[in-house]
């Protein structure tokens, strides 16, 4: 490895662990005494859902401490396989941590982790190859608790062990195929594949007579603590982007340019610096939108920041951002049945931009319509694979990829040359 | 057995390769390309040659840096290299696509020519 691409490495690594560091201490701040613990546990036993609030069931400290503990040992395992930390590094680790706020825990990661480890032993391959689809197929984690909450007493963990492990071995093959359907246009690929998967599963299931019951839960008046925390983390990001030479508007501006479509790596194409600099813009844009519609930070809020943060390393920027989160949001004001206030409206609003590409390749109208399907589509996805798949957003993403993309490129014309 | 599967996948990541090259150096005013590829033992080697518009030499400056990137990460091929090629709004995220999905790269670039070759290994 060079100098420069050790640095950005280097950079990169201790940009996710002092995140990791800053969640602890939050965590700690929130609950310092033996609550904490407790929370934490509880969290790791729970059935979860599609918008399960983790502050709910083990309170603010223990969220954060679930979050910062996935964060850090993602990253640490990232590390120990020796693989270089780039933008699609951030962005998945990112999503790591903020979905630990809203489903994941390392109770129901881990077995789909050992599934992702089988799978790389069955193909004779190191495990770093598909170490990032194994930490995206985590979204399937309420699967994994699902079964572990509600299979027959004595075969509880190993029913457990077994789901998470079928769910990582076959998510690979599958991730890799769904990423040809949507060319790229969907930035949350995984949770696509995983859509079908949980599909696939649900309807197994439900055809044994099981039932999936409504976990959802939403957090509210969590005091200033989560504002500090992640206002304090986007503005570390952009003084260090600043500090890494993005100063001004001339050397923002070339990460405008992509269209985001993947993979639009933006430490590798323009730096470190401008990369944490959008970052920081992309993420605050996230909260000032909170902030107009008046609602609280809760886990799943906080969830939508960071993987809106994160993916501004790896494709989303304000330009493609934007007109996608407006056509969603026209959605829910022009049609009555989608109130712009609730919990499913509100994280779609965000995750929509998973189709920031559409906008950043084919302009703001595309863009526009296409986070305005999204928003519509996404109200009926979640039936489909009872609710178990934390990425309903992407696979929901993924079927207005297949719905718009023929449609786009046959109604415009050729590119000029 | 486990070679055949390895040539297998090299040889469709070279489909994808070539399809993204040719496509680069015909938008930046291409009027001539010379393509040969060659079965080694242990890989395949795509050579290629031709000219560009003096005006889009920078274009071609930043391909060969996307070639060869100081890292390459097996991860990112692993979930993405299928988008490589064959999408007709082509953006130079792909170049840097392929620097990642080829194991050596060699570009050298002139006034108005270029030259590069790539190897995939099985």
């Amino acid at each position: 490895m060079g100098e420069k691409a050790k640095r950005t490495d280097t950079i990169i690594f201790s940009v996710l662990m002092a995140t990791a560091g800053a969640l602890l201490l939050a965590a700690v701040i929130a609950q310092p005494d033996r609550t904490l613990v407790e929370g934490f546990l509880r969290i790791q036993g729970d059935e979860t859902g599609l918008i399960t609030d983790s502050i709910v069931t083990g309170g603010r400290g223990g969220a954060l401490l679930n979050a910062g503990i996935i964060l850090m040992l993602s990253t640490l395992l990232v590390r120990r396989l020796k693989m270089p930390f780039t933008g699609l590094s951030v962005a998945c680790l990112f999503m790591m941590a903020g979905f630990a706020l809203m489903g994941k825990n390392l109770v129901n990661t881990l077995p789909i982790l050992a599934g992702g480890w089988i799978y790389s032993l069955y193909r004779r391959e190191p495990f770093s190859k598909y170490l990032y689809v194994s930490f995206f197929g985590t979204c399937l984690s309420p699967m994994v608790s699902f079964v572990m909450n509600n299979a027959r007493y004595g075969l509880r963990g190993l029913t457990m062990v077994l789901c998470g492990v079928a769910i990582g071995f076959f998510l690979p093959p599958v991730s890799a195929y769904t990423v040809r359907i949507h060319q790229g246009y969907n930035l949350y690929n995984v949770g696509f594949a995983a859509g079908f998967i949980g599909l696939g599963m649900a309807s197994i299931l439900k055809g044994f007579g099981v039932e999936f019951a409504d976990t959802s839960s939403w957090s509210q008046n969590n005091g200033i603590l989560l504002d500090v925390l992640i206002w304090g983390l986007l503005a570390a990001l952009f003084v260090l982007g600043a500090v890494l030479g993005c100063r001004s508007w001339r050397q923002y501006r070339p990460i405008l340019r992509h269209s985001g479509r993947a993979v639009a790596d933006f430490t590798a194409l323009d730096g470190p610096g401008p990369t944490f600099v959008n970052m920081a813009l992309t993420g605050m844009l996230g909260l000032l939108y909170l902030r107009w519609m008046r609602v609280d930070l809760n886990g799943p809020m906080l969830c939508c920041i960071f993987s809106l943060v994160g993916f501004a390393a790896f494709g989303k920027h304000p330009r493609n951002v934007i007109p996608v989160a407006l056509g969603a949001v026209a959605s829910s004001r022009l049609m009555g049945n989608i109130p712009i206030d609730t919990p499913t409206v509100l994280v779609a609003t965000y995750l929509c931009t998973g189709l920031a590409p559409i906008a950043g390749q084919f302009g703001v109208f595309w863009g526009f319509l296409a986070g305005f399907m999204h928003m519509t589509i996404v109200q009926h996805t979640a039936f489909l694979h009872g609710g178990m798949n934390l990425y309903n957003n992407g696979f929901a993403a993924g079927l207005t990829c297949v719905l718009m993309l023929p449609i786009i490129q046959a109604l415009r014309p050729e590119p000029e040359e | 057995m486990k070679q055949n599967k390895h040539i297998h996948t090299a040889r469709r990541k070279m489909n994808h390769v070539l399809d993204e090259i040719y496509t680069a150096l015909l938008l930046a005013g291409g009027t001539e390309l010379d393509l040969s590829i060659r079965r080694e033992e242990q890989g395949l080697r795509l050579q290629a040659r031709g000219n560009f518009l003096p005006e889009r030499r920078q274009e071609m400056e930043r391909m060969a840096e996307f070639l060869q990137p100081e890292v390459r990460s097996p991860a990112l091929v692993e979930e993405y290299w299928a988008l490589a090629g064959g999408d007709r709004y082509t953006t130079d995220s792909e170049l840097a696509l392929v620097g990642h999905m080829v194991d050596q790269a060699t570009v050298k670039v002139e006034a108005d020519r270029l030259a590069l070759e790539l190897y995939i290994a099985f």
